[in-house]
């Protein structure tokens, strides 16, 4: 009797402990689901139905109801070009090329939200440029003379979201063969 | 010492097989989540609602695109299919319809590649018919999620935004029986 009591109880125990470890996987770990180039960085498993359980649970957690990559491509940055945390108390110059895709944002968050402030401005956007051969934005507390995307001016962490929706062939085939916009800071208040 | 072994054994079976089976069943478990968020703050089920405009202080989207306009609808095929129905918006540079299943795999997709007039479609469990006419989506899972993406130009534009949000009320998401065709409006 006893053993079988036992034998309950190890089931009982080895149950929750997979339960537990299967529910804490996807905060803990990526699993290879981001790949990365020049502080930024992409979610191979979102929108991708054949990808292992790990990376599904993780792109259902970190990206859900996204966009497939055949769709739009998502790029995050958290550092600058020296690999340094983004603040929301400095200033930074982001310069870009071409991108092989119809329409793309760069989007600032604080928290994963948007930052607040009084031009209820969030981002900026590829129709904001004449010509996106080359083309280069400002972020920061006032404006400037590039295309300006607002900052709170508040101390902490940022992260810059870059979408790329209707991308080329060439992108979703290798994301990371593009060049991507540089993010070099300015200055700190 | 075989006892030892043999509840070694049970606790690993059993903790491996509880991993495996709740990791499946994470995105699930996602999509009941935030669904569960979004009926706390009123929304109702298979009712298309277009987004307005936000201001950050009223936005508690995770990484919300802030350049596009959505129409959304969390929908429960449990009492029959749904049809949706949606003349191409004119003005965004870019928009799609993608269909969630429940395990957050993504059904369907129309973008405005295709020089789509109208989208028409129905969104049905295995087994039911599709309305003549209307592509067929067919979920897995009762519950699915519905959402148009509609790039803008300039969110402050509030003229602009305004257009924008007329062409996307015209989408109607309504039960697929056929004497609600004329629920369609101009898209049946």
């Amino acid at each position: 009797m006893a053993v079988w009591v036992y034998m309950m109880s190890m089931g009982v125990l080895g149950a929750l402990v997979g339960v537990l470890s299967a529910f804490g996987a996807p905060y803990l770990f990526s699993f290879g689901a981001l790949a990365q180039k020049d502080g930024w960085a992409t979610a191979r498993a979102i929108g991708d139905e054949s990808a292992n359980p790990y990376l599904r649970a993780w792109a259902a957690r970190h990206g859900i109801w996204a966009l497939p990559r055949r769709e739009a491509i998502y790029f995050s940055a958290e550092v600058d070009a020296d690999g340094q945390l983004l603040q929301g108390n400095c200033s930074y110059r982001i310069d870009g090329g071409s991108l092989p895709t119809r329409w793309w944002s760069v989007a600032a968050y604080r928290n994963d939200l948007w930052m607040d402030n009084s031009a209820d401005k969030y981002s900026i956007n590829s129709q904001e440029f004449q010509s996106d051969d080359i083309w280069s934005a400002s972020f920061g507390v006032a404006p400037s003379d590039a295309v300006w995307l607002p900052s709170d001016g508040k101390r902490g962490e940022v992260v810059f979201v870059l979408r790329l929706y209707d991308p080329d062939e060439t992108l979703i085939a290798d994301p990371l063969a593009i060049t991507l916009p540089t993010i070099t800071r300015e200055g700190c208040s | 010492m075989k006892r030892g072994v043999l509840f070694a054994g049970v606790f690993l079976l059993s903790c491996v097989i509880a991993h495996l089976i709740f990791l499946d069943m994470q995105p699930r478990f996602s999509t009941a989540h935030t669904v569960g968020i979004m009926e706390e703050r009123g929304r109702q089920w298979n009712v298309l609602s277009v987004s307005r405009v936000r201001k950050a202080d009223k936005n508690f989207v995770v990484r919300d695109n802030p350049d596009t306009i959505t129409a959304f609808a969390v929908m429960n095929l449990d009492e029959g299919p749904l049809a949706f129905t949606m003349p191409a918006p004119q003005l965004p540079l870019y928009w799609s319809v993608a269909i969630y299943a429940e395990n957050t795999d993504v059904l369907h997709i129309t973008n405005d590649k295709g020089g789509v007039e109208c989208v028409r479609l129905t969104i049905a469990p295995k087994g039911a018919p599709a309305l003549p006419g209307f592509e067929m989506v067919t979920a897995p899972s009762d519950v699915t999620v519905l959402i148009v993406r509609a790039t803008m130009p300039d969110r402050n534009d509030e003229l602009e935004v305004n257009a924008l949000r007329e062409e996307l009320l015209a989408a109607k998401l309504v039960p697929a029986a056929s004497n609600n065709k004329d629920s369609l409006g101009g898209c049946s």
